[in-house]
């Protein structure tokens, strides 16, 4: 971080900018209105809001890179004094790459995946006129050094799907500072990899950039990413600057309504508060007992499958194999997905696992849920194996029991079914009720999750990303399971609608009774949602605790990375 | 890479066996009897007719007559003929070259015609080169193949003399002109249309504005960027139309007397030739198989993301 010199013209200057995206012959949807800032010579600033913000759109007008039928409407844009919003095309194209740089967002889609990585960003350093032929060969490596990847020569000459996320994020940013521009925009530039992977990937970016005095402009939605990365904090909303002002000023004493909603709730703040812990242990008090009346109840019926134990679900030594097609037609190769993973969730609280993507944390849930057949070990629901239930029968009352709820809402709900059907589907299916009994239960599920029952009629694409989630957890819940299995559930969401939604989590458990199975890759949320830990590493646990003994004594140097990962966790707060 | 051809290699062996048998079934139901059509309907006596029937094994029950089938194809049998006598693979080998030009230079047409226009029709999405492509080839697509080969035949043929009207059996590579572009007339329209939306998807691309925020000019994004990617669905396409295209030479052929295999399936069918239609299926059975190995390894060169095992 550097701090702003004093004398110094600012390096870029918006000024009351409006950018519009034409949606039919005379409407404009404005999604930029009226922001100003401006950026010194070798300062960071971090642009944060939620998505729609109009966030990435105004890093996009800098740039002059808008999708589609978005243009400036009006105000200016200063780079150096000149205006380039209204710059000629050969003018700003000599700004893109040598004086301005980008880092995109996904790593995933902004390599061009059939030519060697190499070679694209050589075609930075020719087309800037840095260097060109066996020079720009050179240079190249250089860049990918100096970015952080090992082995630059020969990753040079790979292509990007030879390459993991986080290499993949290196390799653009060696791209963006290819050409050594005066300001570098990073927008998003990890919110597509894993906590340690962003971690590592932004301390360099960091470093390299101060060294090399580049101005930054970070788009991020996370306030506690962006508090700890820039000196200078722009909060959007609806298109519209809230607050600006140095970070630490902004995370002690929010100004704007919206800006407070975001410090007291964002996760990886929030994570940090006792006031969550305590929160979160009234809510297990009620659950527990809740859960204890129902216990008692399914140990008296018959038509359950359990026998109301304390614990009703466990794992025993789960291992999962997959076996791989080799080079050779007669070559197979095993792959241990997941080995040796045991855990007990008792009835009323919640248990997390927590791990980066391939760690098998998913698998685990998989084969919890019935869904993929475990290589070896058991799960046992409530005193039964679920590998000794017999017929469609009792794999069905498994079902009723136990409900899934997935990451992404918008790929988990048929998008051919109105919310009503979605909800409603699994009532038929398991033939519970006549039409009039299901449509009220429908109408219940909705008020449980705090939707309008207009929504009803309405489809999936017709809703936000945090109703549709609310929808899924409506239809898991409408079975009146005992056991709710979250797979990374709110992974896909906003920060304040994943704060909403964990609230609605805690909510349902305390009223219902419920047990969850909370598989996330973000320790910052499972503060607020967990009462036991499973950190899990190459499919398997490397420590499994309550989840202060995690927070306040990790056993594990994973454990502690991950901790450290959480942004924002050295900032105090203040309220 | 290897073990890839050679399993796709070995899966040509049940393609071959199960395209053969269903088409000599198929042939079998078909209704009258090939000795009378090859006696021309003139009344023969029963020796001769019995005769006829044992040399062609008629007599056989008929899984036994495609093994007797099977034989004469595998081994390359010089004596295996048709129901008229003659040679099939002589017969064959003679129709082959004229198809193949005609349908490698229907395949070059709609390469070429297709992927230019498509091209600038997708880089101008929604302006009048664009418009006029997409009305234009729907127009393509909907006339039947028969419509626009006598019309191109009697506008072009007949009435400017530009090109000769048939092709008959002493042809040049300037005769198939004509007949080749009526052949490509549909998969021109589609290789468009498909290439236009490539394009225009990939100038949408997340690594088409990286191309731009480097500062690459317009002209080296489109070429490095947007062109070739936009071309690993058009050639999988385009490929596979090499099969199809010598299927449809049946009816160009027809019309532009092009002594081909097309003319010579449909003859064989019509005279109740078991043995000369199955063995020219066959071989354009084998072809669109070949050629959709070839399709599948160029995709492998074009795009390295994918590999094979």
């Amino acid at each position: 971080m550097t701090t702003q010199p004093v004398n110094d013209a600012p390096l870029l200057e918006v000024k009351d900018l409006k950018v519009g995206f034409r949606t039919g012959k005379k409407a404009v949807l404005t999604a930029v209105d009226g922001a100003s800032l401006s950026i010194y010579p070798g300062q960071t600033i971090a642009i944060v809001g939620e998505s729609g913000s109009g966030k990435s759109t105004l890093a996009h007008a800098v740039i002059d890179l808008l999708p589609g039928s978005g243009h400036v409407i009006s105000g200016e844009i200063l780079f150096e004094g000149r205006d380039i919003s209204r710059a000629d095309r050969k003018a700003v194209l000599a700004l893109r790459g040598s004086s301005i740089g980008l880092v995109p967002q996904d790593p995933m889609s902004n390599l061009n995946p059939l030519w060697k990585v190499g070679r694209q960003i050589k075609e930075a350093l020719v087309a800037n006129g840095v260097a060109t032929g066996d020079a720009a060969d050179k240079r190249v490596v250089e860049l990918l050094e100096e970015a952080g990847l090992p082995d630059a020569e020969t990753r040079a000459r790979q292509y990007p799907h030879e390459f993991s996320g986080g290499m993949r994020q290196r390799a653009l940013i060696a791209m963006g500072l290819a050409s050594r521009p005066k300001l570098l925009i990073a927008d998003e530039p990890t919110s597509a990899l894993d906590v340690t992977v962003q971690k590592q990937i932004l301390d360099h970016l960091d470093t390299l950039t101060d060294t090399l005095g580049v101005a930054v402009m970070l788009i991020t939605h996370d306030l506690g990413l962006a508090a700890e990365r820039a000196d200078h904090l722009v909060v959007m909303y609806r298109g519209k600057i809230v607050e600006s002002g140095p970070a630490r000023e902004i995370l002690q004493d929010p100004q704007h309504p919206y800006t407070k909603r975001l410090v007291s709730n964002a996760p990886s703040l929030a994570s940090q508060r006792l006031s969550s812990v305590r929160a979160r242990a009234e809510v297990r008090e009620q659950a527990v007992q809740t859960a204890s009346e129902i216990a008692a109840e399914v140990a008296e019926s018959s038509s359950a499958l359990g026998e109301g134990r304390d614990d009703i679900l466990v794992a025993e030594n789960l291992t999962k194999i997959f076996t791989l097609r080799g080079s050779k037609p007669w070559e197979k190769i095993d792959f241990a997905a997941v080995e040796d993973v045991s855990f007990r969730l008792r009835r009323g609280t919640i248990t997390a696992i927590v791990g980066e993507s391939g760690s098998g944390k998913s698998t685990v849930a998989r084969m919890v849920l019935d869904l993929l057949p475990p290589t070896s070990g058991n799960v046992i629901f409530d005193g039964k194996n679920v590998r000794d239930l017999k017929g469609r029968g009792e794999h069905l009352r498994l079902r009723r029991q136990m409900q899934p709820v997935f990451q992404n809402p918008y790929a988990s709900l048929d998008p051919l079914y109105s919310i009503y059907q979605s909800i409603e589907e699994p009532l038929r299916t398991h033939e519970i009720g006549t039409k009039k009994e299901r449509e009220a239960k429908v109408r219940d599920l909705l008020d449980k999750v705090s939707l309008p029952t207009t929504v009803m009629s309405r489809f999936p694409t017709e809703l936000s990303g945090g109703q549709r989630q609310r929808v899924a957890i409506a239809r898991a819940l409408a079975l009146d399971p005992e056991v709710v299995i979250c797979d990374e559930a709110v992974s896909a969401l906003d920060v304040l609608v994943q704060a909403q939604i964990l609230e609605l989590l805690n909510d349902l458990q305390a009223e219902l009774g419920l047990s969850y199975l909370f598989i996330t890759h973000d320790l910052a949320v499972v503060r607020q949602i967990a009462d036991d830990v499973l950190v899990m590493q190459n499919g398997k646990v490397v420590e499994a605790a309550s989840v202060s003994e995690v927070f306040d004594n990790p056993g594990q140097e994973y454990t502690r990375r991950l901790l450290d990962a959480i942004p924002g966790a050295s900032i105090p707060l203040g309220g | 890479m290897w073990w890839y051809v050679a399993k796709r290699l070995l899966q040509t062996i049940p393609v071959f066996l199960g395209a053969t048998l269903i088409i000599f079934l198929l042939t079998k139901l078909r209704p009258g009897d090939p000795i009378v059509a090859l006696a021309g309907n003139k009344p023969i006596s029963d020796e001769v007719r019995q005769a006829l029937r044992d040399q062609y094994h008629l007599n056989d029950f008929v899984l036994v007559q495609w093994l007797y089938f099977l034989k004469d194809v595998v081994t390359f049998n010089p004596d295996f003929v048709g129901l008229d006598g003659q040679p099939v693979f002589q017969k064959i080998s003679n129709a082959l070259p004229v198809t193949a030009t005609l349908a490698l230079m229907a395949l070059a047409m709609d390469a070429v015609i297709g992927i230019v226009v498509g091209t600038i029709a997708g880089l101008r999405r929604n302006g009048w080169f664009d418009s006029i492509t997409l009305v234009l080839s729907l127009v393509l697509l909907s006339v039947p193949i028969f419509v626009v080969g006598f019309v191109l035949q009697f506008l072009f043929g007949v009435k400017f003399g530009i090109f000769s009207p048939t092709v008959g059996g002493d042809w040049s590579v300037g005769d198939l002109i004509l007949p080749a572009f009526v052949l490509a007339i549909a998969n021109i329209a589609t290789t468009t249309r498909l290439t236009r939306t490539s394009v225009a998807n990939n100038l949408t691309a997340d690594h088409v504005r990286t191309a731009r925020a480097k500062g690459l000019s317009e002209s080296l994004v489109i070429r490095n960027h947007v062109l070739r990617n936009s071309l690993v669905p058009v050639v999988t396409y385009i490929g596979i139309n090499l099969g199809s295209l010598m299927a449809g030479a049946i009816i160009t052929e027809g019309i532009f007397n092009v002594q081909g295999i097309g003319n010579l399936a449909f003859q064989a069918v019509n005279r109740g030739d078991t043995p000369l239609t199955v063995s020219v299926v066959a071989v354009m059975v084998m072809i669109y198989v070949f050629m959709s190995l070839i399709v599948d390894l160029l995709y492998a060169v074009l795009d390295p993301r994918i590999r094979y095992v």
